[in-house]
């Protein structure tokens, strides 16, 4: 099988030059090319350069390599990245093409463009090199007729979502002649190295996500407009509350730009005459207006919302389509919105939201009911079967859950009932359904395959961890409301947070005493993992804010100590640790990564110790850890501690979160011999392997007994710089004091240089200024702050 | 009490911090090309120097061992001629050839060598390690007030604006090129010969460079480009980048001698030297140290401010200089005629022996009586040494 190392990306457009950078964020060469220009620019002029000049040429690929700089959010993991992708043109670089295993095509949407450009590559092509279409809706296999029948096995569609590093979906669609091997092969290659979910799609107009994606907004569109809402009222339900993308409807319109959606709509009118639901794909007449005014979305400033300001103050403004006018956010209330607010489990919210009495329930149903008839109908036209198509729409359009996932949610009898009486056509299948997913005997997840008409296994990669179906196995060894204690096999356990977005809390300390101990006895190692939608995003507050008030300082100061207990019951478990964070991993949450013996990050992992947020400092072994590593490292190299301590203290002082998992081993929160895991299917299997190649020649660690404290002085020269910063007015007072009892926790104490000093009396002092913190009224407000608005407030 | 005289004085240029043409040559080695500049100058005989003495305001790193005398020995001194390093912080060059002057005029030398040197890309500012006694940061943290903060206390306790900063800052920069257009730092510069590697296609180059010309100088800047830029020391402040004094390397030095020397060389002085005050403030104000060392100089020099005909005040920030020209009523026209340090750069132990080249050079050309170097110095103090043509 072929390896790929060396990708080429033809078109150095938004598309084509994130596509590069998230192809560097893997590790790979690319080689970036787009057309050589036309004419000069005059500041080329000016240099006396022409279009002969290799500068010249290269200049719109180097354009667009040098544009991810400034593109937010980040296309690329780290700056450095870049050092991967070179650049060229379509002239003077084709013949580098044949040193390259990959190549991808991201040029214009128009065919006559594509199929020049694959003509004048083909002669290039290394044997067995995959050709790629990053088409978004274009005939794959009307492209496949260019080609020679030794390319078309190794050409198919591979179809990235803007923007490629963040979202997940990745729709593989083959001509008639692509090799399955090719197709297994690249599948794999771009799970497992790009960290895509992989959707099988046909050679139909849009493919699965867009198809079905872009008639759920232009269905709402219609709903909207019959039932008299405004864009802020739909947007108020088409979101979360009934399992879709936090952007809803419109805010994901003006993202996408009301000019592709357009492009997208018509495309699917045009050509597919015979869906069903064309005359839904008819662009209505006030979306055409706004795109002649230029209201194309975020692009443009102004689309279906507006920034603006209102008497002086920032105000977001939503376009009224009746009157053509920008009128400011009035902040719609449905009960059955409301009432779902609390719910984490987005198929309880989609239930009870259709289940509600008001406009906005009426609407959620009605879009909801004739979205999910629109998905079922697609099958098979678009897609072989219902696994493929939630994915897509998940993965996609950042659904919460997908529309077949949907129709188990409302219960598919209940809905067929209810969408006859509303006198809508229901397809006779539908009907004989009980429910799309189950599980089976085993535990595994099954669905409900259309076309055999039975249940067949969800398929699972290689390596891949479901904690949802080990659980349902019987593979819970010990649970409580927070935590689950689940048998990973091979000997290694897992430590499974399932509390309120996985907020640590007294359940999740205890069992972690418990999962060490099942680990050190009838085991080898412990995983620390989850399959929520983060890692963790801390403490729980609600439950340090309560001791607070109440000015109970015993029972803090009994909370503190039990989450330091926990953590370090970790660090120094007789079997190794190894952490499996991913999304955001905040303040406790880092600190039970810091305490493991390794780490196996997802790749988008957003960690730090924030707690100064709250008027806080990290309580649970956080700011001795670091205080820790920064000695080690002085004593590792017989040099000053200083600048460690420095850095480690500024990344705790400033709360900084890393922006993806590469950043951490620049902060220090990941070392040599942690991994980064692309794939979130295999995060969980990835650490579980770490577990049982640590395990081999584990020996535990203890506590150390002998430290050089960093000392006063270190601390003085930081306190003077927090002095210098509130005088310049950069840091509260209160921040100042905040800062302060940081460093000293991290020096050491009030202690010369060198003073040796052991772990356990750095959590001492860290507990001691900890509760001093807690006894301070500003950190009540900043606690209480959090709570309320989920903001943290600099008082 | 012996009289003390400049026999010449000289230095390299300053160029800008990291980013500027010194940015590859060690200070020791900077230092050693001011001295030797120096002595060809003179041509005197080496063997006969009594001491060196070097201002660096944080002699540490590739600034330590004493670099007073590295400097000697890397410029081939005989290692008969010793050698020190002074500290005064920002007055450090100016506090070398006071102690060198005052020596003199005791009558315990006849021939110093007297300069500073910093290479601030070399050693930034506040040193290697930078440390602050923990019990003074209790009950005095004033004692390390960072230098951009005082600036932006002294622009408020003074009533200096953003307009009027900015106005200076342009003036200084133009001021400054207009001189580098005319070449009027041709005579007091000691060009210095760099060496910058480089790697091309896998083989080091070496690539050599005489650099003769102050780097940092902005030419065509503007009171209204100078308003584009962000506060940085205070969120909001009016002090910025552009009305504040660069990061710069160079060194410079002066040759202090007797009467009785210069008889016995049969050679004429370009100066005497007359006083020198240094004297503390708040350290949280210490750009206005000035307003107490400049009187207080001109007393133990007999001289009445009116008598000054030429002054080089350092402009670390345009805040501080004009509260001092502000305060004492200074005349502006004739401070800094060819720009100061927000233009040409300030590098800290260097300055004083800096300034001394420049205002002496340009009294020469314009046959002035006296003139003054002045500075504000970190910690809280100024200092100010004057000078009469001969």
């Amino acid at each position: 099988m072929r390896q790929i190392n060396r990708v080429a990306v033809l078109g150095a457009g938004v598309m084509g030059a994130t596509i590069a950078a998230h192809l560097a964020n893997a590790g790979l060469d690319v080689l970036l090319l787009d057309i050589v220009p036309k004419s000069l620019e005059p500041q080329e002029e000016a240099k006396g350069l022409t279009l002969e000049s290799p500068v010249v040429r290269n200049r719109i690929a180097r354009n667009g390599l040098q544009g991810l700089a400034k593109m937010k959010p980040a296309p690329l993991y780290s700056r450095d990245y870049a050092g991967l992708m070179t650049v060229g043109n379509f002239e003077d670089d084709l013949d580098k093409l044949n040193s390259c295993d990959w190549i991808i095509e991201v040029v214009v949407e128009y065919m006559p463009i594509k199929l020049d450009l694959f003509k004048k590559i083909v002669p290039h092509l290394a044997p067995g090199a995959i050709l790629s279409t990053n088409t978004s809706g274009l005939s794959v296999n009307e492209m496949a007729e260019v080609l020679p029948p030794e390319v078309k096995k190794n050409f198919l569609v591979t179809h990235f979502f803007n923007p490629p590093r963040y979202m997940r979906l990745m729709e593989l669609v083959p001509c008639a002649e692509t090799d399955p091997v090719v197709m297994e092969m690249m599948a794999e290659f771009i799970g497992k190295r790009l960290g895509k979910g992989i959707v099988y799609a046909k050679d139909t107009t849009n493919f699965i996500a867009n198809r079905i994606g872009v008639y759920s907004i232009y269905k709402s569109i219609q709903h909207m407009t019959e039932m008299g809402m405004t864009v802020e009222e739909v947007d108020a339900v088409a979101g979360p509350a009934s399992g879709r993308a936090k952007s809803a409807a419109f805010r994901t319109s003006d993202l996408v730009g009301l000019d592709v959606l357009a492009h997208v709509g018509t495309n699917n009118y045009e050509l597919v005459p015979d869906d069903e639901e064309r005359e839904v794909f008819k662009l209505p007449s006030f979306i055409k207006k706004m795109i002649e005014n230029g209201q194309l979305g975020n692009k443009a400033g102004q689309g279906f919302y507006k920034r603006g300001k209102l008497d002086g103050k920032k105000q977001i403004f939503y376009f009224d389509y009746t009157s053509g006018d920008y009128k400011p956010l009035e902040k719609p209330k449905f009960a059955s919105v409301a009432a779902v607010k609390q719910v984490d489990d987005p198929a309880k919210k989609l239930k009870m939201v259709v289940s509600g009495a008001d406009k906005g329930a009426e609407f959620a149903w009605k879009s909801t009911r004739d979205t999910l008839i629109y998905a079922f109908n697609r099958i098979p036209e678009i897609a072989d079967d219902v696994v493929n198509v939630d994915n897509a729409m998940r993965w996609g359009f950042n659904w919460e859950i997908g529309p077949f996932e949907m129709l188990d949610a409302i219960g598919v009898k209940e809905f067929v009932g209810r969408a006859e009486q509303d006198g809508v056509a229901v397809p006779a299948i539908l009907k004989e359904i009980d429910s799309f997913y189950r599980y089976g005997q085993a535990g595994q997840k099954e669905y409900f395959d259309l076309q055999k008409k039975d249940y067949v296994p969800v398929p699972v990669k290689e390596g891949q961890i479901q904690l949802e179906i080990l659980k349902k196995a019987n593979g819970v060894v010990d649970k409580n409301a927070d935590a689950s204690v689940v048998d990973l096999g091979d000997g290694v356990f897992c430590l499974e947070f399932h509390s309120k977005m996985n907020s640590i809390s007294g359940g999740i300390l205890a069992m972690t005493h418990k999962a060490v101990k099942r680990a050190e006895t009838e085991g080898v190692g412990l995983v620390v993992a989850n399959q929520g939608s983060n890692f963790s995003v801390g403490a729980n507050l609600m439950m340090l804010a309560v001791a607070v008030a109440e000015g109970a300082w015993d029972d803090v100061a009994m909370q503190i100590k039990a989450f330091q207990n926990a953590t370090m019951a970790l660090k120094y478990a007789k079997v190794p640790v190894v952490a499996a964070p991913f999304g955001m991993t905040l303040g406790g949450g880092a600190e039970f990564c810091l305490h493991s013996d390794a780490i196996n990050a997802h790749a988008e992992t957003y960690m730090g110790l924030v707690e100064v947020g709250v008027g806080l400092l990290p309580g649970g072994g956080g700011t001795k850890e670091m205080s820790i590593r920064a000695i080690e490292l002085a004593a590792k190299f017989k040099t000053d501690v200083q600048p460690f301590i420095i850095k480690n203290f500024q990344q705790i002082a400033m709360a900084k979160v890393s922006m993806g998992a590469s950043e951490l081993y620049g902060m220090d929160y990941m070392r040599h011999g942690d991994s980064i895991t692309m794939d979130i299917d295999t995060l969980i299997g990835d650490a579980k392997q770490k577990v049982l190649g640590l395990a081999v020649n584990y020996r535990p660690k203890s506590p150390a007994a002998a430290l050089p404290a960093p000392g006063r002085s270190i601390a003085g020269a930081v306190k003077s710089q927090l002095w210098n910063m509130k005088m310049g007015n950069f840091i509260s007072d209160y921040d100042e004091l905040v800062a302060g009892y940081i460093v000293d926790v991290m020096c050491g104490g009030d202690v010369a240089s060198g003073t040796l000093v052991t772990e356990e009396y750095l959590l001492q002092l860290e507990r001691e200024y900890f509760l001093k913190l807690c006894g301070n009224r500003k950190t009540g407000e900043r606690i209480q702050h959090m709570l309320k608005t989920g903001k943290p407030l600099r008082n | 009490m012996k009289k003390a005289y400049i026999l010449g004085s000289y230095r390299t240029p300053g160029c800008r911090a990291n980013k500027g043409k010194l940015r590859n040559i060690r200070p020791d080695d900077l230092a050693a090309v001011a001295i030797t500049g120096l002595l060809e100058r003179t041509g005197i005989d080496p063997a006969t120097i009594n001491d060196v003495y070097l201002g660096c305001s944080f002699p540490e790193g590739d600034q330590g061992m004493n670099i007073g005398r590295v400097a000697a020995m890397k410029a081939r001194l005989p290692d008969t001629v010793p050698g020190q390093t002074v500290n005064r912080f920002c007055s450090s060059g100016l506090q070398s050839i006071a102690l060198a002057a005052e020596r003199v005029m005791c009558g315990f030398a006849d021939c110093i060598v007297a300069g500073g040197v910093e290479s601030m890309s070399s050693v930034p500012m506040g040193g290697m390690k930078y440390s602050a006694n923990p019990d003074l940061m209790v009950d005095w943290p004033e004692a390390y007030a960072s230098m951009g903060i005082t600036a932006e206390l002294v622009a408020e306790k003074y009533g200096i604006d953003r307009l009027a900063m900015d106005t200076f800052a342009a003036a200084s920069n133009a001021k400054a090129a207009a001189a580098i257009e005319a070449g009027t730092f041709g005579d007091e510069i000691i060009p210095v010969e760099v060496t910058n590697n480089m790697l091309v296609d896998g083989k080091m180059k070496s690539i050599k460079e005489v650099v003769s010309v102050d780097d940092g100088v902005r030419p065509g800047t503007t009171v209204e480009s100078l308003a584009k830029l962000r506060s940085v020391f205070k969120a909001g402040g009016p002090v910025t980048a552009g009305n504040s004094s660069q990061m710069t390397d160079g060194a410079a030095a002066s040759l202090v001698v007797s009467e009785e020397y210069l008889k016995k060389i049969s050679k004429d002085p370009v100066a005497r030297f007359l006083a020198f005050s240094a004297n503390g403030c708040p350290p949280e104000l210490m750009g206005i140290g000035p307003i107490a060392a400049i009187p207080a100089a001109l007393k133990l020099a007999g001289l009445k401010q009116d008598d000054l005909d030429l002054i080089e005040l350092n402009e670390a920030f345009a805040a501080q200089a004009l509260a001092i020209i502000n305060t004492l009523g200074l005349d502006p026209d004739i401070i800094n005629v060819n720009g100061g340090a927000i233009a040409l750069g300030h590098p800290l132990g260097c300055t004083g022996a800096k300034l001394t080249a420049t205002l002496l050079h340009e009294m020469g050309r314009r046959n002035l009586k006296y003139g003054m170097v002045s500075m504000c110095i970190g910690g809280g103090m100024g200092a100010a040494g004057i000078y009469e043509k001969l």
